[in-house]
C-alpha cells in the first residue's frame, strides 16, 4: 500500500510522463479490441453472404461428350434426392471494349435463385432463336431487342432481370444469360440445390463413381470452411500486427522506466541508506510498471468500448467484446508491463548506494 | 561501543589503485560526539560510508556492540542501516515528490524502532517545521531541508547518527542552527559522527579525528 501511495505522489508531480506510458498501453489494448471486433463483423458478413446462397452443390469439370451425364441426371431426378438443378457453362465476351460474364444456363437456373423478370421474358430450354437475358445492372448497357455478337452469332436480348440476391457464383446482376443448349464446350458444371447437403453429396459421389464420371464437388459447407480458414488466418495476422503495438508500448514503457531510474537514483540511494533492501527497491519499480499497465488497460478498455459502440452504431452491427478477450488483454498488459519493468527495476535495485550518493 | 580494527580500503581509479583508508583503528563510545576533519579526498567520506554500512572494507573488522558488521549479508546490512544508523547528507537527498511529512516518515517503512506520530509532530514543532509539513522539498530553504533530513534520520531512533558535511550547503546562520541541534541531540545521549572540512566545528564534539591521506589519528581538542 505504501508503494501505491508513493506512486500516487510521484504521479502527482510527474503525471504527464506516466500518463503517456499508460496511453501507449491503452492504444495497444484499443488496437486488439478493434481487431477482435472487426474480425467478428467481417466474419459475420461473409458467412451471412455464403448462407444466402442456399444449400448448393456445384459439380465441376464434368465431361458431357459421352451422354453418361444425361443418364445420370435422369436417374437422380427419378430417385428424388435433388430438389432442383441446372447445367451451367461459363464464358466471357467483349462488347464495346468491355468484358462481360456469360452464363449458359437452363431455365431452372432462374427458378433455383428465384430470379424474376423485370421487362421482356425469360427464355425456355429449347429456344429456336439465339436469345439472351441480361442482369439488372446491365439494363443501361443493353436494351430489349438489342443484338449481341458472340462467336460469330448474333443473340437478341429478350429480357432484363429484376434485382437478384447472390447466387453460388456471387453477384448475377452483371451477367448475360444464354440458353444452355447453345453451350458447345465438352466440359460443364452442374448446379444443384438440396435440402441435405452432406447426404446429397455422398449420394451424388456414389452415382458419379458408378457412372465412372470424373467430377469435383464444391458445396457450401466447403466454401464456409475455406472462408473460415481464411478469416482465421486474417484474424491471426491482424492479432500479430496488434501484438506489434504491444511491443512498441513495451519498448516505450521500458525506456521511460530506464529514464525514471536514472532520474531517481538519489532517491534509490537514500532509500537504501535508510535500510531498503534490493528486493524492496526492485518491487517498488516493478509494481510501478504493473500499476501503469493496469491503468493503461483500464483506459484502453474504456476507449475500446466507446469505439466499438460508435462503430456498431455506424455499421449497424452487434456490440462485440468478450469477457475472455478482456481477461486475455489484462494478462497481456500485466505480462508486457512486467517484462518492460524487469530490466529497469533490476538496474534500480543494483545501483551502488555510495556511487549514487557521492554525486 | 563501535570499534574499527585495522580497516583498509582500496579503490581502483583509471587502472590505478588508490588507498582510501590505511589500517584505521578507532573506538567510539556510546554518547560520543566525534568530529572527523580532513581535506577533500583524504578518505573521511569513505570512513563515514564504512561506519554507515554502505561500504565494506578490504580488510579489518567493524564491531558494533561486539558484532562484526563486515560479516553481514546484504539483507542483514540493510537491516543494520534501517535499525542502527541515521544519515544526514550535505545534499539533503529528500525525495522530491514526497512532502516534508512523507519524507520524514520514509524510514518507518524499513526500520523496526519507529517513532510515533506524536513524536514526529513534536520534532516538527521544535524545529519550526510544523507549518511546512505538507510542502514539497523544493519549497523549503536549505536550512529547513537540512532540519527535515535530521528529523528523518532520527525516525528509527538510531544508535549512531552519521553527518556528512551537514552544513556544506548552508549559510552561516543556518549552519549554526544545525550544529546547535546536533549538540542538543548528543546531550540527549545520541552518538554522533560528524564529518567536516570546516575547522571551525572541530571543537563541537568531545573527540576529534583527523584523516590525512587515508590515515586516521585522534587529536586533542
Amino acid at each position: 500500500m505504501q508503494n501505491i501511495k508513493w506512486l500516487y505522489l510521484y504521479c502527482k508531480k510527474y503525471g504527464l510522463r506516466w500518463l503517456l506510458c499508460c496511453l501507449s498501453m491503452a492504444i495497444a489494448v484499443v488496437c486488439m479490441c478493434l481487431i477482435s471486433y472487426i474480425s467478428y463483423v467481417v466474419q459475420n458478413a461473409l458467412l451471412e453472404q455464403v448462407s444466402l446462397m442456399g444449400t448448393d452443390l456445384l459439380m465441376g469439370y464434368l465431361d458431357r461428350t459421352d451422354g453418361l451425364l444425361d443418364t445420370f441426371v435422369e436417374d437422380i431426378e427419378q430417385y428424388g434426392e435433388v430438389d432442383r438443378y441446372s447445367f451451367v457453362g461459363s464464358d466471357i465476351f467483349y462488347f464495346e471494349q468491355n468484358v462481360y460474364d456469360l452464363k449458359f444456363v437452363e431455365n431452372s437456373y432462374f427458378d433455383l435463385y428465384q430470379m424474376e423478370i423485370g421487362s421482356g421474358r425469360l427464355f425456355y430450354d429449347f429456344e429456336d432463336e439465339h436469345v439472351v437475358v441480361v442482369g439488372k445492372d446491365l439494363a443501361n448497357t443493353f436494351r430489349l431487342h438489342d443484338r449481341i455478337l458472340y462467336h460469330n452469332q448474333w443473340y437478341t436480348v429478350i429480357g432484363i432481370l429484376d434485382s437478384v440476391s447472390e447466387s453460388f457464383y456471387g453477384n448475377d446482376n452483371t451477367c448475360v444469360f444464354v440458353p444452355y443448349r447453345f453451350y458447345d464446350s465438352s466440359h460443364t458444371q452442374l448446379l444443384m440445390k438440396s435440402t441435405d447437403e452432406v447426404f446429397t453429396k455422398q449420394y451424388l459421389s456414389y452415382y458419379l463413381d458408378m457412372y465412372a464420371i470424373e467430377y469435383e464437388i464444391f458445396c457450401q459447407s466447403q466454401i464456409k470452411e475455406a472462408m473460415k480458414l481464411l478469416l482465421e488466418l486474417m484474424e491471426k495476422v491482424l492479432y500479430i500486427i496488434g501484438c506489434v503495438s504491444f511491443v512498441v508500448s513495451m519498448l516505450g514503457i521500458g525506456n521511460v522506466m530506464l529514464f525514471s531510474v536514472e532520474q531517481r537514483k538519489s532517491e534509490i540511494g537514500i532509500r537504501k541508506a535508510m535500510g531498503a533492501s534490493d528486493f524492496s527497491i526492485f518491487i517498488q519499480f516493478l509494481l510501478e510498471v504493473c500499476v501503469m499497465s493496469v491503468v493503461g488497460y483500464v483506459m484502453g478498455m474504456v476507449l475500446s468500448v466507446l469505439c466499438i459502440l460508435l462503430f456498431s452504431w455506424y455499421l449497424d452491427s452487434h456490440f462485440h467484446l468478450t469477457i475472455s478477450m478482456s481477461l486475455y488483454l489484462l494478462l497481456m498488459c500485466l505480462g508486457i508491463g512486467s517484462i518492460a519493468g524487469v530490466a529497469p527495476a533490476y538496474l534500480a535495485c543494483k545501483k551502488d548506494v555510495v556511487d549514487v550518493l557521492s554525486v | 561501543m563501535i570499534v574499527l580494527e585495522g580497516v583498509s580500503k582500496d579503490f581502483v581509479m583509471k587502472g590505478r589503485v588508490v588507498q582510501a583508508l590505511k589500517n584505521v583503528n578507532m573506538c567510539i563510545d556510546d554518547g560520543d560526539f566525534v568530529v572527523i576533519v580532513g581535506k577533500s579526498g583524504s578518505g573521511k567520506s569513505t570512513l563515514l560510508h564504512i561506519l554507515g554500512g554502505l561500504l565494506s572494507a578490504d580488510s579489518g573488522k567493524y564491531l558494533v556492540d561486539g558484532v562484526d558488521v563486515f560479516s553481514y549479508s546484504a539483507k542483514q546490512l540493510a537491516m543494520f542501516r534501517a535499525n542502527t544508523i541515521g544519515f544526514v547528507f550535505q545534499q539533503f537527498y529528500l525525495v522530491p515528490y514526497l512532502s516534508v511529512y512523507e519524507n520524514i516518515k520514509l524510514p518507518l517503512v524499513y526500520g523496526k524502532h519507529l517513532e510515533h506520530e506524536a513524536q514526529i509532530m513534536s520534532y516538527l514543532q521544535v524545529l519550526q517545521l510544523d507549518l511546512w509539513k505538507q510542502h514539497l522539498p523544493h519549497q523549503l530553504s536549505g536550512g529547513q531541508k537540512q532540519r527535515v533530513c535530521i528529523i528523518r534520520a532520527l525516525m528509527n531512533r538510531p544508535k549512531l547518527l552519521l553527518c556528512d558535511e551537514p552544513t556544506g550547503a548552508l549559510d552561516h546562520q543556518s549552519a549554526q542552527q544545525i550544529m546547535q541541534l546536533l549538540k542538543v541531540l548528543n546531550r540527549s545521549g545520541m552518538t554522533i559522527v560528524l564529518v567536516t572540512h570546516d575547522l571551525r566545528y572541530k571543537s563541537l564534539g568531545n573527540r576529534l579525528f583527523r584523516v590525512d591521506n587515508g590515515m586516521v589519528c585522534e587529536c586533542k581538542i
